[in-house]
């Protein structure tokens, strides 16, 4: 009788201390907290959305909801709140990347997260995210009127995307090399488990990997551009060409760039009008005009159900995954002092490389669900009358769920357009079909002039700066 | 009744020992020798900065020429900035301001402020124009020293990840002009290689 009581006051002061950190989504799933947000964002009150974030980016999974206000300081305009979140984002993937491979706070984490839950394990941010952090950076910083920090940001985007390919490529050496018998078993078991997550896998099979990111590879590109880099310039337009091949704006930058730096060989590959169009020097009253266009959010996580063989006997499990229904992506249409001018062109699809990132995990999911499944049962089995019986109980019964954490005011798609304008001041509408805008660029002779616009909730969030 | 205190003891005494456990790790602050080498992360840091500064000056005073066209004179320089190339946002000013602190107190070089140059201006036209100061004892306009030498440079970074090993390598590289004839009198570079393996366990 004494025992059970305080065994009921043992329990009880564990939820206190799980309550304690409610500030992560242990009891509220992240994409309905977020939703929240995002109704803030639609009616323009920026302020509200970033305060609800504030406490919040206290807490454990401080890295994601920073990540979330940094992203909507961005879209409000506030370059400087922008990067001072940012800032504290790249400071917390180091600090992750830095940790020891075995550290306390680390296990303490993942061994409640074992009988639990995994959103109990501290937000610790995919590289696709990181190098998109990097990439917002390095506009925040154009803005900001600071072109070598700018310049930083935007090596650091190239550099992390070329250590996280290297990391992959480790990594799946590494668990080949070393999975455990356990491990091998759950797999061997569930052969196909792919065929079960087919909404996730037609999503991501539009981008060949999570990491390779044309809209950094472009932005970086620009950016050396600016600072009269060409050469660095020219490399980048060309691994943003490499993965979106079709993109005429970069087929266009390649052309101009090679032509000026006589790389005569590279030029072979393209077609004869396409070389005459892009060898066209501006003139001596002409700029570049460059409109970044960001639309919609990414596709949040969902829980499903999937049955999965674990020693012969069918479990079903909680997964997270993507659902393919986004909403088709329209270009936008540029108009400049009443003419015409085109239309935007895809240059990334964060939408498909978050599926992505998420497919290449689930192996390693099923292994880690399937685990944790039987350590439930054979503790549920051998101490059902023990307090870590009881723990065991209450977190399959009601803590038992996805993690379905991502950054999800990414955009879902971003496009390009880049064009030789004459200079001056001059009007320049957006259109989408749905929204339009007007806004004054001040196009200069032999400057770059560049549109950030963001559409978000039915809203076109458009800023512009001439360097 | 009295089970049900036993209980709350027991929960108070979990609860506190948390709070104890957690106190354990409050912050500590001690002084440290500034030109200790300093390894904390493998981030650009104090001993990088000190030792390419030494560097520089060094090579800068003991070059035959450079010797020989300061020995009895001191030449007027004025630094460009330097280049960050790198992948981490490094106030190359500080590592400039070290090395022109450096050549001054070797009393071989003087220096221009370029930074300073709005402010100089404004100050003189109070003194001359601002009707406030005594004529005689006003900074007369027009009569500052034009730099005979420009520094300029560039800091570049590789990083290379393999595994647990993190290796940086800087390279920092300084070079002096003469600015009449555009000739590059002197030029030296730092080569700074490090490695971080991350350990096993921590915190």
């Amino acid at each position: 009788m004494g025992l059970k009581k305080s065994m009921r006051w043992l329990v009880m002061s564990c939820m206190a201390l799980l309550s304690g950190c409610a500030t992560n989504s242990l009891f509220s799933p992240y994409p309905s907290q977020v939703a929240e947000i995002k109704q803030q964002i639609a009616v323009g009150d920026f302020a509200t959305a970033r305060k609800a974030l504030e406490k919040k980016s206290l807490g454990p999974d401080r890295m994601l909801y920073l990540m979330e206000r940094g992203r909507i300081a961005q879209i409000a305009g506030d370059t400087d709140a922008s990067i001072q979140d940012f800032k504290q984002v790249l400071t917390e993937f180091e600090a992750k990347e830095e940790a020891a491979k075995i550290s306390a706070t680390g296990a303490a984490g993942k061994t409640g997260a074992v009988l639990l839950n995994e959103n109990a394990i501290p937000y610790a941010g995919s590289a696709y995210e990181r190098i998109f952090v990097h990439s917002f950076q390095a506009l925040n910083y154009l803005w900001a009127d600071n072109l070598e920090a700018a310049g930083v940001e935007a090596r650091r985007a190239n550099l992390e995307q070329q250590l996280a390919l290297q990391a992959n490529e480790d990594e799946v050496e590494r668990a080949t090399a070393q999975e455990s018998a356990e491990e091998t078993m759950i797999l061997r078991q569930n052969p196909s488990y792919r065929r079960k997550f087919s909404s996730l896998t037609r999503l991501s099979s539009k981008v060949k990997n999570a990491i390779q990111n044309s809209y950094s590879f472009y932005l970086s590109g620009l950016i050396y551009e600016i600072n009269g880099e060409y050469n660095d310039a020219y490399i980048d337009y060309k691994k943003a060409l490499e993965i979106y091949p079709a993109n005429h704006y970069l087929r266009q930058d390649v052309v101009r760039l090679a032509r000026m730096l006589g790389m005569e060989e590279d030029l072979e590959r393209f077609g004869q009008a396409e070389v005459r169009e892009g060898m066209a020097r501006p003139a001596k009253d002409e700029g570049k005009l460059v409109v970044l266009y960001e639309q919609g959010y990414v596709p949040e996580k969902h829980e499903v159900n999937i049955v999965v063989d674990l020693r012969g006997v069918p479990n079903n499990l909680v997964f997270p995954t993507y659902f393919d229904r986004a909403s088709p992506n329209r270009p936008l249409v540029v108009g400049l002092s009443g003419r015409r001018l085109g239309e935007t062109e895809t240059i990334a699809e964060p939408a498909a490389m978050a599926a992505r990132a998420l497919e290449e995990q689930l192996a390693g999911m099923i292994v880690r669900q399937g685990l944790r499944a039987i350590a439930r049962e054979q503790l549920k089995d051998n101490q059902m009358n023990s307090t870590f019986g009881i723990l065991a109980g209450i977190g399959q019964l009601l803590l038992n769920r996805a993690d379905l954490r991502s950054w999800l005011t990414l955009p879902a798609e971003v496009q390009l357009l880049d064009a030789t304008v004459s200079a001056g001041k001059q009007r320049l509408t957006l259109r989408n079909g749905v929204q339009s805008k007007a806004i004054t660029v001040d196009v200069r002779p032999g400057r770059i002039t560049i549109v950030h616009v963001i559409a978000v909730s039915g809203q076109l969030h458009a800023r512009t700066i001439t360097i | 009744m009295l089970m049900k205190k036993n209980g709350a003891v027991i929960g108070l005494t979990l609860l506190t020992g948390s709070l104890l456990l957690l106190q354990g790790c409050s912050n500590k602050v001690a002084y440290q020798d500034a030109t200790e080498v300093e390894t904390t992360t493998i981030d650009f840091g104090s001993t990088d900065l000190q030792q390419i500064a030494a560097k520089m000056v060094d090579s800068l005073l003991t070059f035959p020429p450079i010797v020989e066209v300061t020995r009895e004179r001191r030449p007027v320089m004025f630094v460009d900035r330097i280049k960050n190339k790198t992948t981490e946002h490094i106030d190359t000013e500080s590592i400039t301001d070290t090395i022109t602190t450096r050549l001054l107190r070797s009393g071989k070089f003087r220096f221009v402020d370029m930074t300073k140059v709005a402010d100089v201006r404004e100050q003189l036209a109070f003194q001359n124009r601002g009707g406030m100061v005594n004529r005689n004892s006003a900074a007369q306009i027009g009569r500052q020293i034009g730099a005979e030498y420009m520094m300029y440079g560039n800091l570049s970074s590789i990083v290379k990840k393999s595994g647990d090993v993190k290796d940086v390598y800087y390279k920092f590289t300084l070079k002096v002009m003469h600015l009449e004839s555009g000739i590059i009198e002197w030029s030296d570079e730092k080569e700074i290689r490090k490695t971080r393996e991350k350990s096993l366990f921590g915190r």
